[in-house]
């Protein structure tokens, strides 16, 4: 009896290691670019996949900000959305399958068909004025009015919470209000930076200020906001928060933040209450995606890594042997299953991994699952 | 743990891709509208006077980096960004020599030639440190703190005309740099006398194989 025991544990635990091993090979030009286009364009976005298996990959074109592809990725159209979807997701809710976007240029979120047809948004002004209205304000340097590139001198942070045409009214952080004239060579700056979005199981679409102060938006189906945690203190003091995704892995789902600047993955419940990190030391997580117990993510200094449920890395593909963070490599340069700064990442329906680069002539990589 | 080329197994193609080479490859960074300013630090190094002073020039754009929103982070990050490893300790640059902050919307000199970009008619901030120092030793490295937000770009122009660069991400330590450490006036002395002894100790020898031989 002991014995029998003794095998079917061993034969457990063989095949539990069985099941964890991951195992991917590099596909080669999988991407045909649009007709007339040696590479796919400026990218500086996301990828994603359809139910269908269609590939969806964001690049800075007026007018054309997706193209899709299909499952043998050859190009089949340009979505007319905005130039800057610099993060969306493809989620199926209860009225359907859309895509999820932040449109980074225009600081707002758009829910759309995957004809590329806006079915809502949520307005810059919809988000708390809190964040929203967060500005510095700074003045032209004396010696140097009239330069065409002038230095400047900051006068002040705050919400700026009245503003007429001769006076800018901010409210600093210690609660007092200080009125700036604005004369000649007074400028403000700030505001929200949206970088992505994502949708939770009830609905509740959750956005990220990543190339702001990282501070995470939670608004109803509707586009309502409900509220707002994360940012750069405590307890999560984030740095550059660039992609946020909801990781049904797990039950509650969580939230899984690529705090880049601090070069690690962290969770989160979905009322923004820190649960661990995930992993450190990284080469700055940019963004992920899940499939099964697994998690694929982009780091852009050179990697991508595959995780498991558990927290464990148990793969690494495409790594650059020298980290790297541009989006200058050339097509002449790039190099076979080699990243160069990888920014956005997903499985398709199968658990193959393709990721799109931070590239401004478009780069799009593949790997199989063996 | 960050994935180096030593601890990884690449999938696909893997080819040998030498330490500095990435940034000669580069071509031009993008006018991206929508995007953001670098990500990371430019540290401009100068071997000056013969190789014995080190000059460093790190340069931070804030504002358009989401890392530094504004002037107090971008003054915070250039004193704290990169130190010295010499002798198997690492020191803050601060410690060694001073550091002098100015602010410039010039991008020139301030990246590789390879990647600088023209113009883009956009504003930009940048705040510059300026460093200078002369080591007594032959071989420094940078490292960037293990606590470090901010990758450095590492680069200096050699005689050649070539660039060298590398990008250093938190707790990387840069390849070793070879300068040659000015000779302290006690150090002449001791050469000095090292070399009449020598020379002493020959004219006793030949005076006394002389000797011998007659």
């Amino acid at each position: 009896m002991q014995r029998t025991t003794t095998l079917i544990l061993t034969c457990l635990a063989l095949f539990s290691k069985a099941s964890a091993e991951v195992a991917y090979e590099f596909a080669p030009n999988f991407i045909t670019p649009p007709p007339g286009k040696e590479t796919i364009g400026d990218g500086h976005g996301e990828i994603a996949v359809d139910s269908a298996g269609n590939v969806y990959v964001s690049v800075q074109e007026a007018n054309a900000g997706i193209q899709v592809y299909g499952k043998d990725g050859k190009f089949i159209k340009a979505l007319s959305l905005p130039a800057s979807l610099h993060g969306f997701v493809i989620r199926k809710v209860a009225a359907g399958e859309f895509i999820f976007a932040a449109v980074l240029g225009e600081s707002k979120v758009i829910q759309a068909n995957l004809d590329g047809s806006i079915v809502m948004e949520i307005p810059t002004a919809s988000f708390p004025a809190e964040q929203r209205d967060f500005v510095t304000v700074s003045k032209v340097k004396a010696e140097d009015a009239g330069k065409p590139k002038p230095r400047t001198d900051e006068i002040a942070s705050g919400v700026k919470i009245a503003e007429t045409k001769t006076e800018l009214t901010l409210k600093l952080a210690n609660g007092t209000e200080k009125v700036i004239a604005k004369e000649l060579g007074v400028r403000a700056a700030g505001g929200l930076k949206l970088t992505n979005c994502d949708v939770a199981p009830n609905g509740d679409i959750y956005v990220v200020d990543g190339y702001g102060k990282s501070w995470i938006f939670v608004f109803d189906s509707k586009g309502k906001f409900k509220s707002v945690f994360g940012g750069p203190s405590e307890p999560l003091k984030l740095a550059n928060a660039h992609k946020i995704f909801v990781d049904r892995r797990f039950e509650p789902a969580r939230l899984m933040i690529c705090d880049r600047g601090h070069k690690r993955m962290l969770h989160t419940s979905l009322q923004g209450a820190l649960i661990g990190e995930i992993a450190t030391d990284m080469r700055n997580p940019s963004s992920a995606s899940f499939h099964g117990n697994l998690m694929c993510v982009a780091e852009i200094a050179g990697n991508v890594s595959v995780w498991d449920k558990e927290g464990k890395r148990v793969a690494d593909l495409g790594t650059s042997p020298q980290p790297t963070n541009t989006p200058g490599i050339a097509p002449k340069d790039w190099q076979a299953g080699i990243v160069t700064s990888p920014h956005g990442i997903t499985f398709d329906n199968d658990g193959n991994i393709l990721e799109t680069e931070w590239n401004k002539w478009g780069r799009v990589l593949r790997w199989n699952r063996k | 743990m960050r994935p180096s080329s030593s601890n990884i197994q690449a999938a696909g193609g893997t080819h040998p891709f030498p330490l500095f080479a990435f940034l000669i490859l580069l071509l031009g960074l993008p006018r991206l509208g929508f995007a953001h300013g670098y990500d990371f630090l430019s540290a401009r190094l100068d071997l000056l006077n013969d190789g014995s002073l080190i000059e460093l020039t790190i340069t931070a754009e804030y504002g358009s980096n989401p890392m530094l929103p504004d002037i107090t982070t971008a003054t915070q990050a250039l004193q704290e960004v990169l130190r010295i490893e010499s002798r198997g300790q690492d020191h803050r640059l601060s410690d060694l020599a001073p550091l002098t902050l100015h602010q410039t919307t010039q991008q020139e000199g301030m990246l590789p030639p390879s990647i600088a970009h023209a113009e883009d008619g956009q504003d930009h901030q940048f705040l510059q440190a300026h460093w200078r120092w002369v080591p007594d030793i032959a071989e420094v490295a940078f490292s960037v703190p293990k606590t470090g937000l901010h990758d450095v770009l590492l680069w200096r122009s050699l005689p050649t005309g070539e660039t060298q660069s590398m990008l250093l991400l938190s707790g990387d330590i840069s390849k070793p740099i070879r300068i040659h450490p000015q000779q302290h006036p006690s150090q002449l002395i001791v050469w000095l006398l090292a070399a009449f002894l020598l020379i002493f100790c020959l004219v006793q020898l030949r005076k006394f194989l002389l000797a011998t031989s007659n």
